[in-house]
């Protein structure tokens, strides 16, 4: 049995470890429970694990590897987006802009990795905030002799962001109006969402002007530009500048329908599994390494909320992978949405099997009992049984003693 | 085509996507010494 322990977010991590060393995936055992701190790019990187691992099997014995900043890149782990952007925009003299043109190549160095990824997900948002009312988007990806690309900074869309941006700079400049009003001009307004973008994505929701005022209302603007100013009368190359963007999160959910039209769900699940043992307490079993997001406190509330149970009484674990449900990591700012997305589903099967079990030790239909509060009332009696201690235990002990039911839910999204 | 509208989490059980897309909004002072390369920056 390989086991790791490893500050690393690669999605079928032991999956890939096992295809790399040629084991089979249950000699594969990661642990999940561990935080892998920061969270970017490289650390999708299997490199590492896979020289300790193959060195430490061949010799028997402990492995260390030190790699500084030059052995790294020379040693062929992953680098950012090195992207050059050619865009267009089409305005009108009050700095409204009504198309745009944008052009992407992209280096995706030596082998295609998650490059095209890279370009495609910025579709699910390529606008930014703005209602540019129609767009052309042409990405090209090239293979080059450089390392390879990783995905950066969840993921994609920064680089975009900046080509729009700069656009708007340049549509400020031509028209002669302050950057920040061509932004104002240019935002969905608040009362037009949900808000259907040219490339397919819907926007559900937003309040941009709000946000913008509020940022103003906070700042000193005037004591900004004379700072600016003062840096550089004392010779500093000094300036002021303004981004409004918009990030897309849930990874390849954001874009895969976008892409292909029959894929009417993502690729790239996600799962957890919910038991409640037979006191009546509830345990969710998450595969979702972290850099400290905040997986226990965010399944906590979401399957609280469900099941209409305090938070504090629900208990997160992540356990190692050979005792998980599968899952894609948290990459891609993927985790709420996904990981959310499974716990909500599996709380809900969960409440349904808890109202058919309580209707069958009622002698009563699965229409005449109602969930609620944690609990469940006898439509007999007409008596509510609250809080996880007491109905739900006796159900979950009733399933236990008659093993007829598992008390256990599992859900994937 | 549209990808589903987010806002609330699905009633029906079906699989869903939430394509979330949060707004940021930076306004950042910075300032370069072109001798030594130095950077200074205020971010807001």
């Amino acid at each position: 049995m390989l086991d790791v322990w490893a500050s690393i977010q690669m999605p079928k991590y032991p999956d890939q470890i096992a295809r790399a060393l040629r084991i089979p995936a249950n000699g594969v055992r990661v642990h999940q429970d561990v935080d892998v701190g920061g969270s970017y790019g490289v650390k999708r990187g299997i490199k590492q694990t896979v020289l300790v691992a193959h060195l430490a099997r061949q010799l028997g014995r402990p492995v260390r590897l030190i790699e500084d900043r030059l052995d790294n890149m020379s040693g062929g782990d992953a680098h950012g987006p090195e992207r050059i952007f050619d865009v267009e925009v089409a305005f009108n003299n009050e700095g409204i802009v009504k198309s745009m043109k944008m052009r992407a190549l992209d280096n995706a160095g030596a082998y295609a990795g998650r490059a095209p990824f890279q370009l495609g997900k910025p579709i699910g948002a390529i606008v930014g905030p703005y209602k540019i009312e129609s767009v052309q988007y042409r990405a090209q990806s090239v293979t080059t002799n450089k390392a390879v690309q990783e995905a950066v900074r969840g993921f994609g869309q920064a680089p975009t962001n900046y080509a729009i941006e700069t656009a708007m700079d340049k549509v400020a400049a031509a028209t002669g109006l302050e950057r920040i009003e061509v932004r104002r001009r240019n935002f969905i307004r608040k009362d037009e969402f949900p808000y259907l973008i040219p490339s397919g994505s819907t926007y559900d929701s937003g309040d941009y002007h709000t946000v913008v005022d509020k940022v103003f209302a906070h700042i000193d603007f005037a004591a900004m530009k004379q700072e600016r100013d003062r840096l550089r009368a004392a010779g500093m190359l000094a300036g002021i500048g303004i981004a409004a963007c918009l990030e897309p999160s849930g990874a390849n959910s954001a874009f895969e329908p976008l892409l292909n039209e029959k894929n009417t769900t993502t690729t790239w699940m996600d799962s957890c599994r919910i038991m409640i043992d037979a006191l009546g307490f509830v345990t969710v079993t998450i595969h979702n390494t972290s850099s400290g997001q905040g997986h226990e406190t965010l399944v906590a509330t979401v399957v609280g909320e469900v099941l209409q149970i305090e938070p504090d009484l629900i208990r997160v674990v992540r356990p190692d992978s050979l005792a998980c449900l599968p899952s894609n990591s948290p990459v891609g700012s993927r985790m709420a949405i996904m990981l959310g997305g499974a716990a909500f589903h599996a709380a809900q099967k969960l409440q349904v099997k808890l109202t058919r079990i309580a209707a069958h030790q009622f002698g009563a239909g699965e229409d005449k009992v109602v969930y609620a509060s944690g609990g469940v009332t006898n439509p007999k009696d007409g008596k509510h049984s609250a809080g996880p201690t007491s109905s739900i235990s006796r159900i979950a002990t009733t399933i236990c003693c008659l093993k007829a039911w598992s008390p256990v839910s599992k859900a994937r999204m | 085509m549209q990808v589903p509208t987010g806002g609330k989490l699905p009633e029906n059980g079906r699989v869903q996507m939430y394509p979330c897309h949060s707004f940021e909004f930076h306004v950042v002072l910075m300032a370069i010494d072109p001798a030594l390369g130095s950077r200074k920056s205020s971010v807001m």
